[in-house]
């Protein structure tokens, strides 16, 4: 019999596909036993009647079964996938509309910023509640966070339970993936030394083929003329790269000017940050500025509720073409939850970008705060693989901002107001904001959050 | 023992007559020798004038001399004092003016921010110079800083030098006077317990005589519609350049929390005294000080600008010439901490006063090294730090983020590396909070005007 997965926020048309055709497209997981969980009963019945879907064309043996009883869900589950979001767009429309009165404007406003900090606020109650609940329920089972604010979520189950949480997100993979492109190399040819914190991972060392691949790239960077132009031909599903292409084919230089945040910290500090510039920017006070048309000097856009709206559509959508298909394509979604799982089923060790509590792997950070770094997961567990430091300035960045993020936790779960101000003080995009300003912002968001926010009223 | 004591810039209009008068007020300095030593050896000829002046009127053995070479100057000595600035009013216009272009007003700009980079940009190889001659000469010496930016030039002599060495700052002396108004406690009563940096000082607790401080304070913030209203014991100098807000002819205590809004609102939010003037305090928080508050307006924060500088010189010269034309030394302790330090290494009787040093401990959250302002002892054994505290919550953690930016504006003013100063400037808090293309602007166009006053940055 195999493992009990999971998923809480299981009616998520955002990961609840992706990451089931990769369970389904995994051999060990073959009998794997599927529970969805979700407070919505209508998106989980949709995703019940998916998963079917694929476990009939897949020929596999799961048992799969949705329930709005989290409690049931989690009774002797091995594996717990979180993917929530408290409040959904309702909510994270005060994180983005409140800051952006007060004259901070957000490209994303999930992780850090004065939207990530009350996303956390948000969401953290709910998160150390089901890890309560997997004490009692499933003890052993592992953790696997999915949920943004990455950091905050993942140290708040750190800090008050033994539950074993690993906090999982796409974005180096993703950097890793267009340096393959940029650099006409196998992504497998590589391996790379990482060191900060969720959104914000610096790429320290980079090796191609046993080559210094950070080398490489400031080769390529210098020679834009020499191969800008060379077309590169995307996997559809990176959609957001059609906009970009607008007509044309997408080119070396298209990729690269979507990178011009972490290639202009790449030139001056010499590492690479591994993340979306619009997550990077957020992290720094520098670049959401007036003056840089709010980030679109840098060609970053500011995402928008809107945008979200659409995205939701446009998974739904997805969703519904799948189910049209007589079977689902496999197609590995470059998250890391199947193959994670795998790896200690079968004690088949494998390197991930993982979010874990600070051992020494980043020195540059406190002790138990919740880093990104390369780990391991084998037959043993899990684990930090090496020690990886930061240049001096953005290790004082990552600092600054891993500050702010403990002040968040404790601020969440003590529903103390005063510390939330002192987070946003802390916080290198918020604390730009008057300081008399920055605590009405404070409140206003709290307030107008307060449906979501039970330990503030 | 007689204490031989250099100062080197001791043709400072603002140091030298206050050092002279306070040693001649200090019964175990009266028969110190004072060598002066300054680029400006003219200057130095009329303190030396004013010092023998002092010796006549009190009737005391002090033996004020000018000494043109630095290394005479130094050898053998005791203590020596390094007072100096590079670059004068030249030099320190570009300090303000420059950042004003890119958005940045700087209410004083002589500590942190990008005019307290640049200043000590120019002054750290002057001072390395200073202590490495010390080192040859006077080993055993104890360099006492009193130049700003104080911390950065504390600890390049702690950094590059094996002497013992203390930032004297009087910015702690003002804020117990102000306490002391509050709470009609003598000074000598007021005992702070610090854990911050210069000009960013934090008082965690604080006893008064047998009571906790803190509690008086609350009190009386609570109270200020009531007891706000009682009289303060002494009218304020006019040099606190304090407003006053109260209807009656009297200064009453709510006037004097009136004139230190930032300090106030700082300790009633997170529980902990900022120990330097507002104007000051703004400099590392500049959430009260920014364009969307016109600058600091509410809470009345003057920016002194360089007139306000120059005034302050103006001011300085004014006095002086008002000394060498009195015919009795003032008996007014000039507030600097300078003549007190040495009092306790000479007299062996333990002074307990504000000073910067390397952090051994007594600053909790502080890597070891850095410079902090803690309570610290002078005795005949030396300088040691008092106690050990930590600056809690976000106030601990603004100034663990200014030491950072300070650590990377040493390691730039030694090294000549410009990549250095960027960085300092973008860990720096007001520097770094403008738009990445204008802090590297505005780095560049520093570093270009202010190019005279900074040979080792001449060859990059």
């Amino acid at each position: 019999m195999g493992p009990k997965i999971t998923f809480i926020g299981g009616g998520s048309y955002q990961w609840g596909p992706k990451l089931l055709v990769d369970l389904a497209d995994t051999h060990s997981l073959r009998d794997a036993e599927i529970v969805l969980h979700d407070l919505n009963p209508e998106p989980l019945s949709r995703m019940l009647e998916f998963v079917e879907h694929l476990r009939i064309g897949r020929t596999i043996d799961w048992r799969v079964s949705a329930t709005t009883d989290r409690r049931e869900a989690l009774r002797g589950a091995d594996y717990v996938i979180v993917c929530i979001s408290t409040g959904a767009l309702e909510s994270m429309a005060v994180d983005i509309d409140v800051p952006e009165r007060y004259g901070v404007r957000q490209s994303v406003g999930d992780s850090v910023g004065p939207g990530g900090i009350n996303r956390a606020l948000r969401n953290i109650p709910v998160m150390v509640s089901i890890a309560r609940d997997m004490e009692e329920l499933c003890a052993d089972a592992w953790l696997l966070n999915l949920t943004n604010p990455m950091t905050t979520l993942t140290r708040s189950v750190q800090a008050t339970s033994d539950i074993e949480t690993i906090g999982l997100c796409h974005e180096v993979t993703m950097v890793q993936f267009h340096l393959s492109m940029l650099l006409d190399c196998d992504m497998r040819s590589m391996d790379v030394k990482v060191c900060g914190i969720n959104h914000f991972p610096l790429i320290a060392e980079l090796t191609i083929n046993g080559e210094d691949g950070l080398a490489l790239l400031a080769d390529k960077i210098e020679d834009l003329d020499q191969f800008g132009s060379e077309v590169l031909h995307l996997p559809e599903m990176m959609g957001g790269h059609e906009a970009s292409t607008a007509g044309g084919e997408f080119s070396k230089a298209g990729l690269l000017n979507e990178h011009q945040v972490k290639l202009e910290l790449f030139r001056r500090f010499g590492v690479l940050p591994a993340a979306g510039d619009r997550h990077l920017v957020e992290f720094f006070p520098n670049f959401l500025t007036e003056a840089s048309g709010w980030g679109r000097r840098w060609g970053v856009h500011l995402t928008t509720i809107a945008d979200r709206k659409t995205w939701q559509d446009h998974y739904i959508g997805e969703l519904n073409k799948l189910m049209d298909l007589a079977s689902v394509p496999r197609q590995p979604s470059g998250e890391m939850v199947a193959a994670m799982i795998d790896s200690r089923l079968r004690n088949k060790p494998r390197s991930f970008p993982l979010n874990l509590a600070n051992s020494g792997q980043c020195p540059d950070l406190p002790y138990d705060a919740v880093v990104e770094s390369m780990g391991t997961v084998d037959g043993e567990g899990v684990r930090a693989r090496e020690e990886t430091s930061a240049p001096p300035l953005l290790a004082e960045y990552l600092r600054r901002v891993s500050a702010s993020q403990e002040l968040v936790v404790e601020a969440a779960l003590s529903g103390e107001r005063q510390l939330v101000f002192e987070a946003m003080l802390a916080d290198p995009l918020a604390s730009t904001v008057d300081y008399d300003q920055l605590w009405k912002m404070t409140n206003e968001m709290i307030d107008a959050s307060s449906p979501w926010l039970p330990q503030f009223s | 023992m007689s204490a031989r004591i250099t100062i080197l810039g001791g043709g400072s209009y603002h140091w030298t007559p206050r050092l002279l008068s306070d040693f001649a007020n200090t019964p175990s300095l009266t028969d110190a020798t004072v060598v002066l030593h300054d680029l400006d050896m003219a200057k130095v000829e009329r303190m030396v004038e004013y010092g023998a002046q002092v010796a006549r009127q009190r009737n005391i053995t002090m033996h004020v001399l000018g000494e043109a070479d630095r290394m005479r100057a130094l050898t053998d000595t005791d203590v020596v004092v390094s007072a100096f600035s590079v670059g004068g009013f030249a030099s320190m216009q570009h300090d303000l003016e420059i950042p004003a272009k890119y958005g940045i007003r700087q209410p004083i700009g002589d500590s942190i921010g990008p005019g307290g980079v640049m200043r000590a940009l120019r002054a750290i190889p002057v001072v390395q110079a200073f202590a490495r001659d010390t080192q040859l000469v006077s080993p055993d010496a104890l360099f006492v800083n009193v130049s700003n930016p104080l911390s950065a030039l504390t600890r390049t002599v702690a950094s590059t030098t094996d002497l013992r060495v203390v930032g004297l700052c009087n910015e702690l002396v003002g804020c117990t006077f102000v306490l002391s108004l509050l709470t009609d406690a003598p000074m000598h009563e007021i005992d702070p317990t610090v854990a911050g940096i210069n000009h960013f000082p934090m008082i965690t607790s604080l006893r008064i005589g047998e009571r906790d401080g803190f509690e008086m304070l609350r009190e009386l913030l609570d109270d200020l519609d009531g007891r706000g209203n009682e009289p303060i014991w002494m009218t304020p100098p006019n040099a606190m350049h304090w407003e006053k807000v109260s209807p009656g002819e009297a200064w009453t205590k709510a006037d004097v929390v009136h004139s230190a809004p930032v300090k106030f609102e700082l300790f009633r939010r997170f529980g902990v005294l900022p120990g330097a003037h507002d104007h000051h305090v703004t400099e590392f928080m500049p959430g009260f000080v920014n364009d969307r508050n016109e600058h600091g307006k509410p809470w009345r924060i003057g920016h002194y600008g360089l007139s306000g500088h120059v005034s302050d010189a103006e001011g300085d010269e004014r006095d002086f010439v008002a000394r060498l034309e009195s015919d009795s030394v003032t008996r007014f302790p000039s507030g600097e901490l300078v003549a007190n330090l040495i009092d306790g290494l000479v007299s062996g009787v333990a002074r307990a006063l504000p000073m910067n040093l390397a952090n051994a401990g007594q600053v909790e959250g502080l890597d070891d090294g850095v410079v902090v302002e803690c309570m610290g002892i002078a005795d005949a054994e030396g300088v040691r730090p008092r106690d050990v505290a930590r600056a809690p919550g976000i106030l601990g953690e603004y100034v663990r983020r200014t030491v950072v930016a300070q650590e990377f504006t040493v390691a730039a003013g030694l090294s000549g590396d410009r990549s250095l100063v960027l960085q300092a400037m973008m860990a720096d808090p007001l520097a770094g909070r403008l738009p990445f293309e204008s802090v590297v602007a505005m780095t560049d166009e520093m570093l270009a005007a202010l190019a005279p006053w900074l040979p080792q940055f001449a060859s990059a």
